[in-house]
């Protein structure tokens, strides 16, 4: 995620080529895919880690349409939109690392 | 002059050509992941890799004997078999690694998918192999493999704090949530990359196909004990951009694209340009030199013509050994194996087989039979032994991290 | 000019060198000796043996078995056998005073260049 984020700020200040941006937001959709799918398949032991998953699931959506946005963008070669579309991942991220850094114990 | 010469394209060729998937990934996956805390291990390696390279070469220089020869001479048949079945292994695997590497420095620059690029870098290296001189092989991909010294100036250019840098070298500490065994074992698969096994095999092939003689020597120590840490430097550079850009946004290199994007981030299109082609240059470089390498250590073990001074029809069992695998490496990638998994992967069984490798090259640099009067000095058997423990140690300490860690998770 | 004669200790001057040519041209490994026992009952080295049928046994077990059971269904035939008067010099290799394209002891190397290798273009041609 935060990988996809810094590539689109380097999209809007005209610093890495399309085709660049577009394995690396490829990449990063993939990878959120399958955090999301990973966390789906998981059965919660509890009634807790029940809301987790489902907060959880949420906020991995969110990434995913943002980041499937990110992909058609810069494939249509509209790179100017990537900064724009790119800082919806700005509070996903920070609810990602709050949300990990409140449950790691 | 044209000694100076000599010198100068060797030990350009020698950094160039230092760098491969290996240690690529290696440095910038650990300096994302760690920052500086095992930059202690890079010249740890690169101190190895010049003692026992530079071994390798006076015997081949002076007895015209290249390593995996002796090796059996030393170890007998039976050991130097299990040595070769290893070897191959190892070397095989680093030769999958570096073709996914090429395919994946293809595909950053086009955006078409890597599988589709790995046959076609598969056709081309094996052309390289058939048809291209050996000295205009090693001096090409050296010289672009120069490429990647990108990575230093973006190191210079992200403008870090130096004496911070240093502190964080000289008094390495674990990151927070960074277990021990996790920092061993990546530390182990740094010392890995440095030390790739296929990097002596193909050295004192090189030597042996290079007609290297006596007074050769200087040459041969310049390209290593200057060349090698030079190219050691850019491995700290990899890691350098990874640790200023990529650790403070807790990003872990898990791709290619990763490695490179340090230098987008100080450098823009044309850092890009230019990191792509250097790593272009040094992954497909070491392609060549591991598929070479794997025909070498066969043809050595079993006494048939080998190389490429001669023609491919005085060498048939080389030509067609290396063929075949290349044509391993070329299915295993295609078979979408993570091709950074895969590099991954062999440089901690690079560790495994260091002792097989390391050990006949220290008896034989001591044996009057292949050195004459260039025996070990002192000094050189003094640090020989001191790797000896360390690379013994290593070895035994990967496959059980490896399980501990789940491989480094 | 042949090496006979003089006293060797065979298994570690001989065994696993590399055997060339007058051209310094690799003809194969020494895999094993042939002995034979002189009118004394001193043992004396008659031939080197080349090839995996050779190897095969000195590695034993089962890929030893391996080895020399392919080499001989391969080849329909017994190791390579060089014989020990054509050696001219032991040192880090044993040169033999035979040029290698005179040596029948590569049935392998000889059938993959008529077969594979030669059908390849600029199979002939050395590197540019």
């Amino acid at each position: 995620m935060q990988t996809a984020r810094l590539a689109t700020k380097l999209a809007a200040s005209g610093k890495a080529t399309g085709q660049y941006l577009d394995v690396m937001l490829t990449e990063a959709e993939n990878t959120a895919g399958a955090a999301e799918q990973t966390f789906a398949a998981v059965q919660p032991p509890t009634r807790t880690a029940d809301r987790l998953r489902g907060q959880l699931l949420v906020v991995l959506g969110e990434c995913d349409d943002v980041l499937s946005q990110l992909r058609i963008e810069v494939r249509r070669d509209n790179l100017a939109a990537l900064d724009k579309v790119g800082s919806g991942l700005d509070p996903l991220n920070t609810q990602l690392t709050e949300f990990v850094t409140a449950h790691q114990a | 002059m044209k000694k100076v010469f000599a010198i100068t394209l060797g030990i350009l060729t020698a950094i160039g050509g230092f760098v491969d998937i290996g240690d690529l990934v290696a440095n910038a996956l650990i300096g994302s992941r760690y920052a500086f805390a095992l930059a202690w291990v890079v010249p740890i390696g690169v101190l190895g890799i010049c003692l026992y390279a530079e071994m390798c070469g006076r015997v081949a220089a002076i007895s015209g004997r290249p390593v995996f020869d002796v090796i059996r001479e030393r170890l007998g048949p039976r050991l130097a078999l299990a040595n070769l079945a290893a070897s191959l292994l190892v070397t095989g695997l680093t030769l999958a690694a570096e073709i996914g590497g090429v395919a994946l420095a293809m595909e950053l620059a086009t955006s078409v998918n890597y599988l589709l690029w790995v046959p076609l870098v598969g056709v081309l290296v094996w052309i390289v192999i058939w048809r291209v001189k050996f000295q205009h092989m090693e001096t090409a991909f050296g010289l672009l493999g120069l490429f990647l010294v990108v990575f230093a100036v973006a190191w210079w250019k992200l403008g870090p704090h130096w004496g911070n840098v240093l502190h964080q070298v000289t008094h390495p500490a674990l990151p927070p949530n960074e277990g021990l065994p996790t920092y061993l074992y990546y530390a182990i698969a740094l010392f890995g990359a440095a030390m790739t096994p296929y990097e002596v095999f193909f050295f004192s092939s090189g030597a042996v196909e290079e007609h290297w003689r006596r007074n050769d020597l200087t040459v041969m120590r310049a390209n290593v004990f200057v060349g090698f840490p030079l190219g050691g430097l850019l491995s700290l550079a990899i890691m350098g951009t990874a640790a200023l850009v990529l650790f403070p946004l807790g990003v872990q290199v898990d791709s290619l694209g990763q490695v490179a994007l340090p230098v987008v981030v100080a450098l823009g299109k044309i850092g890009l340009a230019v990191v792509l082609v250097g790593i272009f240059a040094a992954t497909f470089g070491a392609a060549l030199e591991t598929g070479l390498s794997v025909g070498y250590t066969a043809a050595q073990f079993f006494g048939w013509q080998w190389g490429k001074l001669v023609r491919p029809l005085n060498a048939a069992r080389f030509h067609v050994f290396t063929l075949i695998s290349l044509l391993g490496g070329v299915l295993l990638i295609m078979t979408t194996l993570d091709p950074i998994k895969v590099t991954e992967y062999s440089i901690v069984f690079s560790a495994v087989a260091l002792p097989l490798t390391y050990l006949p090259i220290l008896i034989v640099a001591n044996d009057k039979d292949y050195v004459g009067d260039r025996v070990n000095g002192r000094i050189a058997n003094a640090l020989g032994m001191i790797y000896l423990v360390i690379v013994v140690a290593a070895s035994a300490a990967a496959i059980p991290l490896m399980i501990a860690t789940k491989a480094g998770q | 000019m042949a090496a006979t004669g003089r006293q060797y200790d065979a298994a570690l001057s001989l065994l696993d060198r590399q055997v060339v040519d007058p051209r310094k041209l690799p003809v194969a490994n020494v895999d094993d000796v042939e002995l034979e026992t002189g009118e004394n009952g001193e043992l004396w080295v008659s031939a080197i043996l080349v090839g995996p049928a050779a190897l095969g046994p000195r590695i034993g077990g089962l890929v030893g078995r391996i080895m020399t059971g392919a080499a001989q269904r391969l080849s329909g035939r017994g190791p390579g056998r060089i014989p020990f008067a054509i050696v001219t010099d032991i040192g880090s290799a044993v040169t033999v005073s035979v040029p290698v394209a005179d040596l029948d002891v590569q049935p392998l190397e000889r059938w993959l260049r008529d077969h594979v290798i030669q059908r390849i273009p600029g199979a002939s041609n050395a590197a540019e």
